[in-house]
């Protein structure tokens, strides 16, 4: 089971600490600040490197707290490729596979309900979607069902997140023993045409971040190396987050450039493995 | 084709209200002048913000989140709006204790009176609005649907 991602990453180790994750909640500022809701709220908790972003071994999902759209049960390192994307009130985000809306609210959250997301996702998963958006108050968005592989509007968003559909290694064990190699490979034709879709979508000076959460070469660093091959126009930039996330870097065998992205393992957070890579469209 | 091009949506573009909002600030003192209340053919109104009731997008399933429908008790507002904007209100409000929130939240009615005239109120508890409530004859009757039950 592990001898296919043993050469590049600690596969056993994944694997085995993903028994380890945390359950986290995040604080929707859209209703209250994180001031605010401790001034009321008694749900115990710890601190996380994200201000806004919170551990609790409490039962979340039947408090009050989460019933009144105050929380988003969220894992932590799911908060990372909205904050890498860092959308502001200006912006129209495309948001390409949106559900559950863990990372759309996120962005709407950010955005302060201003600006626009079109949040796009297959239509059988439209109900988690829609339920999380009107349970944490989000009027910024609209929500469509389109071939993520098609781009909706060319040259038209100034801002765009891919969190492609993936073999979510990082999610959770059960994937361990279903995962092929031909199923990363399959994916991974998937997500290089949801890329450049998405990316084709931005207008020039547009910001792009892909995610996934799984390990394979070929639905990481390889779909970004295509996209950077199909479109001359597509640069690889750093992740700024003002926050300080332990991470390690992406697979330098892709070019030194893929330093520049981020791999996130399940132990560094002891949340789910993530992929987050950033590109600019110059 | 998009719903607003078979015309499923009639946009105000907050030029002027439609029954949603004049219903909310007749019957709540709410009133929303920086968004966008549009009613679907299907009785559902929504709001949004501004820049997404322009967004041009072909073949969207919803925008913003549905603020209220209309019932055979006249225009019934949703949780979820109440719950953004139920602090704008100034009358036909119900306050409620922490443990009438939590048998609230998990859909039970409420057991005592109320002093309020029959129709929709919206409930607090503190400084926090918990919902809509339907008072018929002073008691209030639950409105919470079953999936955002606790």
């Amino acid at each position: 089971m592990f001898e296919q991602l043993q050469s590049f990453c600690n596969a056993e180790k994944c694997f085995h600490s993903l028994a380890e994750q945390k359950n986290y909640f995040r604080v929707n500022t859209i209703k209250n600040t994180v001031e605010e809701f401790f001034s009321f709220s008694s749900i115990p908790h710890e601190k996380t490197p994200i201000p806004f972003a919170f551990s609790s071994t409490y039962h979340l999902g039947s408090t009050w707290e989460n019933f009144l759209g105050y929380i988003h049960i969220q894992s932590l390192s799911s908060m990372i490729p909205p904050i890498a994307l860092s959308p502001r009130k200006s912006d129209v985000v495309f948001d390409a596979c949106a559900s559950p809306g863990s990372k759309t609210t996120q962005m709407a959250a950010g955005m302060e309900n201003d600006g626009a997301i079109v949040a796009n996702d297959r239509k059988s998963r439209h109900p988690a979607l829609l339920a999380n958006i009107s349970r944490l108050g989000v009027l910024n968005t609209v929500v469509v069902s389109q071939d993520a592989k098609k781009p909706i509007k060319e040259r038209y968003f100034t801002k765009a997140l891919v969190d492609a559909p993936c073999t979510a290694l990082g999610a959770w064990q059960n994937a361990w023993k279903r995962f092929t190699q031909d199923m990363a490979k399959s994916l991974s034709r998937v997500q290089k045409a949801m890329l450049i879709s998405a990316f084709d979508s931005l207008k020039p000076g547009g910001t792009l971040v892909y995610s996934t959460c799984t390990y394979t070469k070929e639905e990481n660093e390889e779909v970004v190396a295509y996209l950077l091959e199909k479109r001359e126009n597509a640069k690889l930039v750093g992740i700024d987050i003002p926050y300080d996330i332990p991470h390690e870097n992406g697979l330098s065998e892709y070019g030194n450039e893929f330093r520049r992205v981020w791999r996130v393992y399940p132990w560094h957070l002891k949340s789910e493995g993530f992929f987050i890579a950033k590109m600019v469209k110059v | 084709m998009a719903p607003e091009e078979r015309g499923v949506f009639h946009c105000k573009n907050g030029e002027s209200m439609n029954e949603f909002e004049e219903y909310i600030k007749e019957r709540f003192g709410i009133v929303l002048p920086d968004w966008v209340v549009v009613e679907e053919h299907n009785g559902k109104f929504r709001i949004m913000n501004r820049e997404v009731s322009e967004e041009r997008v072909k073949n969207f399933v919803s925008k913003g989140i549905v603020c209220g429908k209309r019932t055979t008790f006249g225009i019934k507002p949703s949780t979820d709006f109440i719950q953004v904007f139920g602090h704008l209100a100034s009358k036909n409000i119900a306050m409620i204790t922490r443990e009438e929130m939590l048998e609230y939240a998990k859909g039970k009615d409420l057991e005592r009176e109320f002093e309020l005239e029959n129709g929709y109120v919206v409930l607090k508890f503190e400084r926090h609005v918990v919902g809509v409530g339907l008072c018929i004859n002073k008691k209030i009757r639950n409105q919470v649907a079953k999936v955002r039950r606790i």
